[in-house]
């Protein structure tokens, strides 16, 4: 029993000294990444508000009081196809809630990746119900109540029309064909044990004038329920994936 | 239940025990309620993250009859379902809050748990995603789900009951998928299996000439041909979208407002035909107030568009006569179930 109690002290003394200096790796073998959407109009952070108006590239005036829209499945690609990183999210970015830009990518492991894929959109399982948590919830005004699914991308605001005249601009844009996936190349960017930051721009006037050339006079309600909302469904389907594009990698 | 009372009792015991230490407050479980399928119906699948208990089916009959769920709290879910109609409310088309009538007659709400597609046109996916439609539609109850989740936080009861029934810590708010959950668990409860024909198939009563007479009228291709479409058996309906024929251009979009098909216009989905004695007026915009009329419109009545169903367009006018008319609606009146419309649990709780 004394030689029990010998032992523990001892073991208590040697436990207190303290650890040999150890040389810390000079890199740590992985990062975190964050990425960052900027909502903006030619290069301009979007304000809401309704007062500031842009002009897209058929000469139409529009101002915002509300933009949301849902970015999903983020997905960084390696370079070598073995270290790929497939996220499940659905968030919400609304340039009114401070944050909502912010997508972390966590514990990156070191290495090359070659591009940033992710949809712009709700992926069909959650897009077909309606009782979910987060940023999915129905409260955040982004669900059709008359009908299946999410709206992936809503803007509302006034516009001033062709003669002069006042007008509103109501976007509703969604339904599952209409999903967009899109693709940033990254230009092999390198993760070498430190934190980086992606920055990814959504210039609103590409989505209306890259290639297509979107006409507020006569698409100012579109709510992606009626047969004549098909053209204006099929030009935004055309012009979202150039709309985003690479900001800058810090 | 008496099974899960052991359960239950098995931690008080432990805890009482334990006299000495500090008892950790968690979060009450709510009591599992296991749903009785009468014989005769399916199974009915269950969503695995909605469970039906007690307390979600007692909050969700609270709030389904709850006026708190429209803008001005004059209206609930059972202003316009009202269980003596088999849910519905015998007008042709509802009024909301701001007496503006609806487009489309209220539904029956029974069997629900059946179902796949909702409303008319199949609009919502779920039952639990049917629940805000009526709740923000400006023609019915008019509210917005950030007001109603405000509502039902400040209430001084409801938060607890959430809680109890969704088995959530004490800092947990209330949620819309909640409410959504709530009330599909209590319409997933209102099952209707126990009228004169169900009594039948189970040998429990016997039909009369004219029933049994109207039943074959029913199932027979060339004269009723009632069954193609509104399925023999447990539910009454293929729950499938099809243009029976009312209108050569159709006003209402129907399904082809939910798929922006062409094919799809005109097409409303098949109701279920239980209980449609006290369902009138009948079709999606109530333009008939009578089963005769109904039937005449099958007879003799319908009319040929490009989205006509095939079944319809194919048969020969005026193959009924008025005493076989007779004895299908007599046989139809075979599927009123007054155990369901007269059952306490299902009504109006306060």
């Amino acid at each position: 029993m004394r030689k029990l109690l010998i032992l523990f002290i001892l073991l208590s003394v040697i436990s207190c000294k303290k650890d040999p200096e150890v040389i810390a790796p000079p890199v740590a073998p992985r990062a975190n990444l964050t990425v960052i959407f900027q909502t903006e109009v030619d290069g301009k952070a979007v304000e809401l508000g309704g007062n500031t108006f842009y002009t897209n590239a058929d000469g139409n005036q529009y101002a915002l009081e509300m933009l949301k829209y849902y970015i999903s499945h983020l997905s960084l690609i390696s370079s070598d196809g073995k270290n790929d990183y497939l996220l499940e999210n659905h968030d919400l970015v609304d340039p009114a809630t401070p944050g909502s830009e912010i997508m972390p990518i966590d514990t990156v492991l070191n290495g090359q990746f070659d591009s940033l894929r992710f949809y712009l959109g709700v992926d069909y399982e959650h897009n077909h119900k309606g009782d979910q948590r987060g940023d999915l919830d129905p409260i955040n005004g982004m669900i059709w109540t008359w009908n299946t699914g999410y709206i992936f991308f809503k803007q509302e605001g006034p516009i001033k029309k062709g003669d002069g005249s006042p007008g509103y601009l109501v976007y509703h844009y969604g339904s599952d064909p209409a999903l967009i996936q899109v693709s940033i190349p990254l230009n092999k960017m390198e993760v070498k044990g430190v934190d980086r930051k992606i920055y990814i721009k959504f210039n609103l006037n590409d989505l209306y004038g890259n290639p297509n050339k979107v006409d507020f006079d006569v698409d100012y309600f579109r709510q992606s329920s009626l047969v004549s909302d098909l053209h204006w469904l099929s030009q935004l389907e055309g012009n979202f994936p150039g709309a985003f594009s690479l900001g800058k990698i810090e | 239940m008496k099974k899960l009372l052991p359960l239950f009792a098995l931690p008080l015991l432990i805890l009482a025990c334990h006299k000495d230490e500090p008892v950790v407050v968690t979060a009450p479980k709510a009591t599992p309620y296991i749903l009785t399928i009468p014989k005769g119906l399916p199974d009915m699948t269950i969503p695995a993250d909605n469970p039906l208990t007690v307390e979600g089916i007692a909050l969700g009959r609270r709030l389904f009859y709850d006026p708190i769920l429209s803008a001005d709290s004059t209206q609930s879910c059972g202003s316009c379902h009202t269980a003596a109609f088999s849910f519905t409310d015998s007008a042709r088309l509802s009024l909301g809050i701001d007496h503006k009538k609806g487009v489309r007659n209220a539904m029956p709400i029974m069997n629900l748990g059946w179902q796949k597609l909702f409303f008319w046109d199949g609009g919502a996916i779920g039952l639990e995603s049917q629940v805000i439609g009526p709740i923000t539609n400006p023609l019915e109850m008019h509210d917005t789900l950030p007001n109603v989740a405000i509502k039902l936080n400040r209430h001084p009861e409801y938060p607890a009951l959430f809680r109890k029934a969704f088995s959530l810590p004490e800092t947990e708010k209330i949620s819309i998928p909640l409410l959504m959950r709530a009330i599909a668990q209590f319409e997933r409860t209102l099952i209707t299996a126990n009228s004169k024909y169900d009594k039948w198939k189970r040998g429990e009563t016997t039909l009369n000439e004219q029933e049994l007479r109207g039943m074959a009228l029913y199932e027979n291709q060339d004269e009723g041909d009632c069954v193609h479409c509104h399925t023999m058996g447990s539910t009454f309906s293929d729950f499938e979208f099809r243009n029976n024929g009312l209108d050569a251009q159709s006003a209402d979009l129907g399904r082809m407002r939910i798929t922006l098909n062409a094919n799809d216009l005109g097409k409303f989905k098949t109701p279920s035909l239980r209980n449609i004695e006290l369902t009138a007026p009948y079709m999606h915009d109530g333009r008939f107030q009578t089963l005769d009329q109904v039937l005449e419109h099958y007879n003799t009545g319908f009319v040929i568009s490009p989205t006509i169903d095939h079944n319809l367009s194919h048969a020969k006018k005026g193959r009924l006569s008025q005493s076989e008319k007779d004895d299908i609606v007599a046989f139809l009146k075979t599927l009123t179930d007054l155990d369901f419309v007269q059952n306490k649990d299902f009504q109006k709780p306060f």
